[in-house]
C-alpha cells in the first residue's frame, strides 16, 4: 500500500490538477470569449474546397485489416514483454525449466511463438493486404 | 494519508469506469459510444493499478485503448451510414442474455482460478512473475495463444478481404447504392465519396 502511494502518488496529484487546468480553459473560453458565428467561420477548411456530402464517409476495409494486424502484434508484445523481463533471471539461474539440455528452452519457446505469428504475417503478405496501392485491393 | 488517497483513487476511478459504461449505453452516436468506452477502459486500468497490478494496467491501455478501440472505430466507419446510430433493436434481449452469461462465466473463472502466483507480486515485479509462469507452468497455453492469434489474423483477412474477381461486381453494387460516385474519370478513385448533398 505504501509502495503504491509512493509510485502513483504523483499520478493521484496530477490527475485532478490536469482536469482542473483543462476545465478551467474550457469554462473560461465559454465565459470570456465573444461568439459571433458566421457562415464563413463554420466551414471545415478555411481555404480549400467546400466539402461535399455528409460527414460520414465509408472507409475502405483495408483500414480494418491493418487495425487487426496491429492488434495481433500488439498482443504479441504483451506476451513478449513479461518473457523478456524474466528471461535474464532464468538464464542466470541455469534455467528454471530444467537441467542443461533444457536451458535454451526458454529461448525456443519464444522463437516458436513468434514463428507461429510470422505464419500469419506471411499469409497476410501473400494475400496482398499489406499493399496500399488502390490498384490491387480496390 | 495514504488511506485517503487510496479511497479517493478507488472511488473516482470506479465512478469513471461506471459512468463511462453508462454513457456508452445512453449515447446515440456510435463514435461517441467508443470514446466513452475508451474512458471506461482507462478507468479499469486505473483500478488495476490500485490493485497493484501495474503490468495489467499497462496491457489494458496498450491493447484495449490502443488497438481494440481503434478497431471498433474502423468497424463503425466501415458500416454503411444508415446503421451508425445506436438504434433500438430486437437483438437487445438476446444481447442482454448473452452478456449475462459472459458475466457469469467471468465471475465463475475469477472465483475458481488459483491466483497464487499473483499474490506474491509487489508493484513493479508483475511482468517478471507473469513471464516466469508463462515459461514454466503455462507453456502450452502460451503457444496455443500464438496459434489462436494467427488463426484470428488469417480468419479476419479471409473474411474481410474480397477476392479480385468479385471486385467489379462489388464496386457496381456500391455505385448503385450511391455509396460510390459513378465512374467519371478521377472520381472513381475515391474509395468513399457519398453522392448526396448534406
Amino acid at each position: 500500500m505504501e509502495q503504491l502511494i509512493e509510485n502513483y502518488g504523483a499520478v493521484l496529484l496530477a490527475v485532478p490538477v490536469g482536469a482542473f487546468l483543462v476545465l478551467n480553459a474550457i469554462i473560461a473560453t465559454k465565459v470570456l470569449a465573444p461568439r459571433r458565428s458566421t457562415r464563413l467561420k463554420g466551414q471545415v477548411y478555411e481555404c480549400g474546397m467546400l466539402p461535399i456530402g455528409r460527414n460520414w464517409a465509408q472507409v475502405h476495409v483495408r483500414y480494418y485489416i491493418f487495425a487487426i494486424l496491429f492488434l495481433v502484434f500488439d498482443v504479441e508484445i504483451v506476451f513478449l514483454f513479461p518473457w523478456a523481463a524474466s528471461f535474464l533471471g532464468l538464464m542466470d539461474s541455469g534455467g528454471a525449466v530444467g537441467p542443461a539440455p533444457f536451458d535454451k528452452v526458454i529461448l525456443w519457446q519464444m522463437v516458436l511463438f513468434i514463428l507461429t505469428l510470422v505464419v500469419g504475417l506471411a499469409y497476410a503478405w501473400r494475400k496482398g493486404v499489406l499493399e496500399w496501392s488502390s490498384e490491387r485491393v480496390r | 494519508m495514504s488511506d485517503v488517497g487510496f479511497h479517493l483513487a478507488f472511488w473516482s476511478l470506479s465512478a469513471l469506469t461506471i459512468g463511462g459504461a453508462l454513457m456508452i449505453i445512453v449515447s446515440r452516436n456510435l463514435i461517441h459510444a467508443v470514446i466513452f468506452l475508451i474512458l471506461s477502459f482507462i478507468g479499469v486500468a486505473g483500478l488495476f493499478i490500485t490493485l497493484s497490478a501495474d503490468f495489467l494496467a499497462l496491457v489494458q491501455i496498450l491493447v484495449y485503448v490502443g488497438a481494440i478501440a481503434v478497431l471498433m472505430l474502423f468497424a463503425i466507419l466501415l458500416t454503411p451510414r444508415a446503421a451508425r446510430d445506436n438504434e433500438e433493436s430486437l437483438m437487445r434481449y438476446p444481447a442482454m442474455i448473452l452478456m449475462g452469461l459472459v458475466i457469469a462465466a467471468g465471475v465463475f473463472v475469477a472465483l475458481e482460478t488459483d491466483w497464487g502466483p499473483m499474490r506474491e507480486g509487489a508493484i513493479g515485479t508483475q511482468a517478471k512473475i507473469i513471464g516466469e509462469s508463462l515459461i514454466n507452468q503455462y507453456v502450452l497455453p502460451f503457444e496455443i495463444g500464438a496459434v489462436m492469434l494467427t488463426a484470428a489474423l488469417v480468419g479476419a483477412i479471409a473474411l474481410a478481404r474480397q477476392d479480385d474477381e468479385d471486385l467489379p461486381i462489388h464496386t457496381a453494387s456500391l455505385i448503385e447504392e450511391g455509396v460510390l460516385p459513378p465512374p467519371d474519370g478521377d472520381a472513381a478513385d475515391a474509395p468513399a465519396g457519398p453522392g448526396d448533398d448534406s
